[in-house]
């Protein structure tokens, strides 16, 4: 993951560009209410004063939030906070913190914070020693330079309120502070400001998110950008809100000249940021003698550029693990082929780049691919703000008839296979000519998709004899997969034990394949059980419950009008066909009604039917990734009333 | 399993001896390179089907000496592990745990590591080099060290040794038993004669005493637990060792709040210095321990000193009072409600009692020791009570393990009663500790009074019991009344939750109304008790039911089920099931048939037992005449632990329960 403020890089012998440091003059730049926090009673902190409509849904309010930024210079910026923050309850205890991140490259010139009362009253202020310094992430097998500084205020008498003051110098632009006042939905705010002063001819870039367009004014000795907002309420907790701070008031910065550790650069267009960003990791390719020879002897004598691929993926795969190091520049750029073919390890880039090298050496050409990776929509790149957006990299190899997907830092997945991770969204592909957005494969409901078949017979006692053969692919089969390989015969115990929603079964028989050699993750389950209680029997009559595989969907139940948007993340589907011997001397008097129902989000058929001597019931469920309005949500809701009485598959069977 | 504590007595006897050279060189075949070759191509070991990686070995030596900044403590760890497979990969980053050091500088030395690999059927080593070790701030002033040993991959085997110097902490432990399984794990303490050493040992094997210097540790006849005093040759210390051998990784199962109650460990105490200041045995025993602690830690001091600054309150609180059960309760709510916690709930140097007063606010330990000071105060016999929560590790008899507690809380005796009262928590009944802490055996704290107390969580009982009655049985308008009336256990959780937004309680009733098993819709809803702490919190549910117009209907009677599937479906089981509490939860139903239809077959009436503690009834009547069933479930858990040879009675009782639960009353035209 690129590091948010890179500090001092490798050594780089071979600099593209020495650095220009563009200064700007002595900006004079005066914000008299934004200084340290306050040291006395202050009577504008009561909660009283707070407008009773800001309450609702909120654990916490934004009193104040004036942030203001200094460009003073390309490798030099100023960023100056004053937060203050009344934490209501107890939902918003984990708010309560004064804390910024730095590296080798910033510097936390001054953290002050202190605490009041409900009225408004001092009740103390944070002594240095009470700050914590220390590494961000110490955790094994992920090695930087980024520290936190903070300190976390007790728990106090609800309400209280925060005052926190912090100053922070960069010294690069490459990754420009952003305005988030709203941090979250429970949070309502009552003030904020952002103001951004850079010299009369910087060209500064910006994308506001929910405010109003910034008024600029533009004088001789700076030029300043405002923005403000007022009285934001928060916004009720809804299930599957999709979390993203851009669909809260934001704004976006953008250089256009950037340095970031004595390299400079432009990012006017993703053409030359992704020029930045080729130069800035070429001529670390070079692999050693002795590699070469092994990437030969692997991949020469196969006709097929796939297959040469394919195998030298492998060999990645078998032979290197992910390990980041980011030191300073570090978050944008490798380690050294050279470096990974000695310790076989290294995080997403650098792990690209030396399969970028390996397939160089047998003449196939590569890009690594940078993108913003994790569950959408949190995560999609805003392709009209071309700026640092990315947190992975990955592979491309375009071929002629295809391209090539490669996900460097998994030891399990798929050649030419994304996981969910990295699905189905822009990102900027790396050239030698510049950076091109191109877009990663989309696996939809084809490949996302779970196939259940089952057989069942039932037994005078009433239990059910079941056995399942079950097809996953693509995520579905991801996850399989990782509940059932290298765990302990116990865990796996417990998965197969605990995964059918059934009243009561027992495992008989389980067995999971892997296809190894498929294009797309697959898995095959085959299970023998034993189901109990899914058949009563009275004088006359059996009921019977035919379903054999459980799919049910539940969602907590909406008391009033949504507010928020609702997204499903990715699309899947699933396939059930199930047959029960129907018994001797038995008839069906009852069979539920078919039951379908289809919207944009999703669709679901059951249809239960008797052929021959069995019951037959063959049903499907289908889920549509995308972001819903929430005027939806309510269908979304009859829908899942719909699927879960569909679900009652309930057969009464007369005796003869 | 049973796993046996026993008492690690560090006493200056010495049964057999090795010096610390001479263990070192028979316990792993370091230089060897054919060993490590076969090391490197075997891919099986019995003990580990399918683990991950295998520690094939490892020892840690801990030695206390002193200089002039006192004492400090120097450990040096070596480990060799194998990887078996891609996901055993991440043995290879490791991180090496620092205790907080004060007097000496914490250094780091002799870090070194080697991956060994088989390329082309040869032997293939490479070292760590120095500038892959990295150094972290953990927290202000205090490091921790990092490492990830290169080119490591399934088949590999690292070996890779440290040494750190720092303070002595009072308190150290050391895991056999951890989530990869091990061939061999050694620690060694040595220690100055004058120090007081003790502390538990944790296994399944007894460590028997035995003298290795002159065998292979493959040898069948080495025990697979061990011990032996230590003599360090060079200088005048004593110490032991315990070696434990084929160890399984330990299992990961729901019910068990803490695993390392049942993993293989060794947890030390310095428990004194023998200098002549009478400080030889300061936490030896629980009477020493408890001893201590209320001497010289400030809070607890307070409950011997005058605190003249409460007196006024007291007095205040207590007079006019009928009897002393209304002063406790009037002391209580005063320390509960006027105070707030400031939620760190460590028994460490907590605050003088004035200080806490002024702040009106203070972690778990002071404003329990306030409640008891403000108790003893109105004469009244209160003591506070340390233990250990129950996702920490837990209290033993044996030995006062300090490490491990890290909770206070209010005891209070009025003549044959005992309560129990923790002013730190909101919402919660008098008489009732947070469940946490009911986790086995604490101590009363006191100057001359160690009393062992057992929080059971079987004490506990969360008693929850749901109504439901016909209020209108016309079949166009029928409608029932649910009534469900809490245990504490839920009354406190929806208690605080329905208090912050009254959103959640028609959330909760509208989850409810969809559970039941005839298509229902709400009607309206009130709640009870939602502001008396004291009382369990009631909600009333009124719906409308639609019958469907089918000759036959079916309805499971069971319409609130408190399982609605068995939590427990693994074939084997491990370690003890560790309930929340105890419970009893009925389930009574009054259901008049619409006249539209007559009750076909009905169920039986059944009881299923674990033992008489330990049961679930269920019986059932039906009425032809007025045409009304009447049903009236009760689930009856006494005991809030289970040992493991229980477990297969334990999930066929669910299974039975779950099974009857589901049976059917067929109603027919």
């Amino acid at each position: 993951m690129p590091a948010a403020n890179a500090g001092t890089s490798e050594i780089n012998p071979d600099q593209m560009n020495k650095p220009l440091h563009y200064f700007f003059g002595a900006v004079f730049f005066t914000m008299p209410f934004l200084s340290q926090a306050k040291s006395g009673n202050e009577p504008s902190y009561a909660v009283n004063n707070i407008n009773k409509a800001l309450l609702t849904n909120a654990s916490a309010v934004v009193r104040h939030y004036d942030q203001d930024v200094e460009i003073v210079a390309t490798n030099e910026v100023t960023n100056r906070t004053h937060i203050v923050l009344t934490i209501l309850n107890e939902k918003g205890q984990h708010y309560a913190s004064a804390i910024d991140f730095f590296s080798s490259l910033s510097k936390i010139k001054k953290m002050t914070a202190a605490a009041y009362d409900a009225n408004g009253d001092l009740l103390y202020k944070v002594k240095e020693s009470d700050y914590i310094t220390r590494t961000v992430s110490p955790q094994p097998g992920h090695y930087d330079d980024n520290k936190i500084r903070y300190y976390d205020f007790p728990k106090g008498r609800f309400p209280y309120t925060i005052d926190v003051y912090i100053e922070k110098e960069e010294q690069q632009t490459f990754f420009l502070p952003s305005w988030t006042p709203q941090e979250s939905g429970d949070i309502a705010v009552e003030n904020a400001t952002f103001t951004v002063v850079t010299a009369p001819d910087y060209q500064l870039r910006y994308k506001g998110f929910h405010v109003a367009d910034a008024p600029v004014i533009a004088g001789t000795e700076q030029r300043r950008y405002s923005w403000k907002i007022a009285d934001i309420a928060a916004s009720p907790e809804e299930p599957l809100t999709p979390e993203s701070r851009l669909s809260r008031p934001c704004v976006l910065l953008a250089p256009t000249k950037f340095e970031i550790d004595d390299h400079s650069g432009t990012m006017t267009s993703w053409s030359d940021f992704g020029k930045f960003i080729y130069e800035l990791n070429a001529q670390r390719d070079i692999l050693p003698e002795a590699e070469k020879k092994k990437i030969h002897a692997l991949a020469d004598k196969l006709p097929d550029n796939h297959e040469k691929i394919r195998v030298l993926y492998k060999y990645m795969q078998d032979n290197f693990r992910y390990v980041a190091i980011e030191y300073g520049i570090g978050g944008i750029q490798t380690l050294s082929a050279d470096f990974l073919c000695n310790n076989r390890y290294g995080d997403c880039k650098a792990l690209s780049n030396y399969m970028m090298a390996m397939l160089k050496e047998v003449s196939i050409p590569a890009n690594v691919v940078v993108i913003s990776a994790g569950e959408t929509p949190r995560m999609k790149m805003q392709t009209d703000f071309v700026s640092s957006q990315f947190n992975h990299a990955i592979l491309c190899v375009p071929m002629a008839k295809d391209t090539v997907w490669l996900e460097c830092t998994s030891t399990d997945l798929p050649y030419n296979y994304l996981s969910d991770f990295t699905q189905d969204r822009n990102a900027l592909m790396v050239t030698p000519n510049g950076g091109v957005v191109v877009h990663t494969p989309v696996y939809g409901v084809a490949v996302n998709k779970v196939v259940h078949r089952a057989t069942a017979r039932i037994n005078d006692d009433g239990s059910l004899d079941v056995t399942m053969n079950n097809h996953y692919t693509g995520t579905p089969a991801v996850k399989v997969f990782h509940a059932t390989t290298h765990v302990s015969q116990h865990e796996l115990d417990q998965y197969v034990s605990n995964k059918f929603k059934l009243p009561g079964y027992q495992v008989i028989k389980s067995e999971y394949k892997h296809a190894e050699d498929a294009a797309i993750m697959t898995m095959d389950e085959t299970m023998d059980i034993s189901a109990a209680n899914m058949v009563s029997r009275s004088d006359s009559r059996l009921f019977v419950d035919a379903d054999l595989v459980p799919v049910g969907i539940g969602v907590p139940v909406a008391t009033e009008t949504r507010q928020n948007p609702f997204f499903f993340p990715s699309s899947f589907a699933v396939e059930d066909h199930f047959e029960i011997d129907l018994p001797a001397n038995e008839t069906i008097e009852f069979l539920p009604e078919p039951v379908t129902a289809s919207y944009t989000f999703g669709s679901y058929s059951c249809a239960v039917k008797q052929s021959g001597n069995k019951l037959v019931v063959t049903r499907t469920l289908q889920q549509n990734s995308g972001v819903y309005e929430a005027s939806v949500y309510a269908d979304f809701e009859a829908f899942v009333d719909k699927v879960n009485s569909g679900n009652q598959i309930k057969v009464v069977l007369k005796h003869q | 399993m049973f796993l046996r504590n026993s008492i690690v007595a560090m006493l200056l006897l010495c049964l057999g001896f090795f010096s610390v050279s001479a263990a070192e060189k028979n316990r792993f075949l370091k230089d060897d390179p054919e060993s490590i070759k076969q090391y490197v191509l075997q891919t099986q070991w019995d003990i580990a089907p399918k683990a991950n990686a295998i520690v094939l070995f490892e020892r840690a030596v801990y030695s206390i000496s002193k200089d002039a900044g006192g004492f400090y403590v120097t450990r040096t760890v070596h480990s060799v592990v194998k990887i078996l497979n891609k996901d055993g990969v991440d043995q290879a980053d490791v991180v090496v745990p620092v205790g907080f050091s004060r007097t000496h500088a914490v250094e780091f030395k002799k870090v070194k590591g080697t991956t060994y690999n088989v390329e082309d059927g040869k032997l293939v080593s490479q070292s760590l080099s120095p500038d892959q070790i990295k150094k972290d701030v953990v927290r202000n002033g205090v490091m921790s060290e990092r490492f990830s040993l290169p080119s490591v991959k399934e088949g590999s085997v690292i070996d890779y040794s440290y040494q750190i110097e720092e303070d002595m902490s009072s308190f150290f432990s050391w895991d056999f038993q951890e989530d990869i399984p091990k061939v061999y794990s050694e620690v060694v303490v040595m220690y100055p004669r004058i120090l007081n050493v003790g502390g538990i040992a944790q296994s399944i094997y007894a460590f028997e005493k035995f003298d290795d210097t002159k065998k292979n540790v493959d040898d069948a006849s080495v025990p697979l637990a061990y011990s032996g005093s230590v003599e360090a040759l060079e200088r005048d210390d004593v110490g032991m060792h315990w070696v434990r051998r084929n160890i399984p990784a330990y299992e990961k199962e729901p019910y068990v709040y803490n695993v390392y109650n049942y993993t293989e460990k060794i947890d030390i105490q310095v428990s004194g210095i023998y200098n002549g200041m009478g400080n030889g045995n300061r936490w030896g025993t629980w009477d020493k321990a408890t001893e201590y602690l209320y001497k010289n830690e400030a809070c607890f001091q307070s409950l011997s000193k005058r605190e003249g600054f409460l007196r006024d309150d007291v007095e205040r609180l207590t007079k006019g009072q009928p009897d002393d059960l209304s002063k406790v309760k009037a002391i209580y709510g005063f320390v509960r409600d006027s105070f707030e916690c400031t939620g760190h709930n460590g028994i460490w140097h907590a605050n003088l009692l004035d200080k806490v007063y002024s702040k009106r606010s203070g972690s778990v330990t002071e404003l329990n020791v306030l409640l008891v000071k403000m108790l003893r105060m109105a004469d009244l016999d209160g003591n506070a009570v340390l233990l250990s929560t129950r996702k920490h590790l837990r209290l033993v008899e044996e030995y006062p393990l300090l490490m491990r507690l890290n909770y206070c809380v209010c005891q209070v005796k009025l003549g044959d009663s005992t309560y129990y009262l923790d002013a730190s928590s909101k919402n919660i009944p008098f008489g009732v500790l947070p469940m946490d802490c009911y986790n086995g055996y604490s101590s009363v704290i006191d100057r001359d009074n160690s009393e062992a107390v057992n929080l059971d969580p079987a004490m506990l009982v969360e008693k929850t019991i749901v109504a439901v009655h016909t209020t209108n049985d016309e079949l166009s308008n029928y409608q029932i009344n649910g009534t469900w009336s809490f245990g504490w256990s839920g009354s406190i959780r929806y208690r605080s939750q329905w208090k912050k937004d009254s959103m959640e309680i028609k959330k909760y009733v509208l989850q409810e109304v969809k559970k039941m098993p005839i298509d229902a819709s709400l009607i309206d809803y009130s709640v009870k008790n939602l502001d008396e702490s004291d009382k369990p919190l009631v909600l009333s549910i009124n719906m409308k039911l639609k019958f469907s117009q089918a000759d036959h209907l079916m309805i499971s009677p069971c319409m609130v089920r408190s399982f609605s599937e068995n939590p427990f479906k693994a074939d084997k089981r491990y370690y003890p099931i560790e309930m929340p509490s105890a419970a009893v939860m009925s389930f009574i139903l009054y259901l008049k048939i619409p006249k539209e239809y007559k009750i076909g077959s009905c169920p039986e009436s059944v009881v299923y037992r674990i033992d008489d503690r330990n049961q679930y009834r269920y019986v059932i009547d039906k009425n032809t005449e007025q045409n009304t069933i009447q049903l009236r479930t009760d689930f009856t858990m006494k005991d809030a632990r289970f040992d493991e040879s229980k477990y297969s009675q334990l999930k066929s009782f669910f299974n039975s329960m779950i099974e009857c639960q589901q049976q059917m009353l067929v109603l027919q035209k």
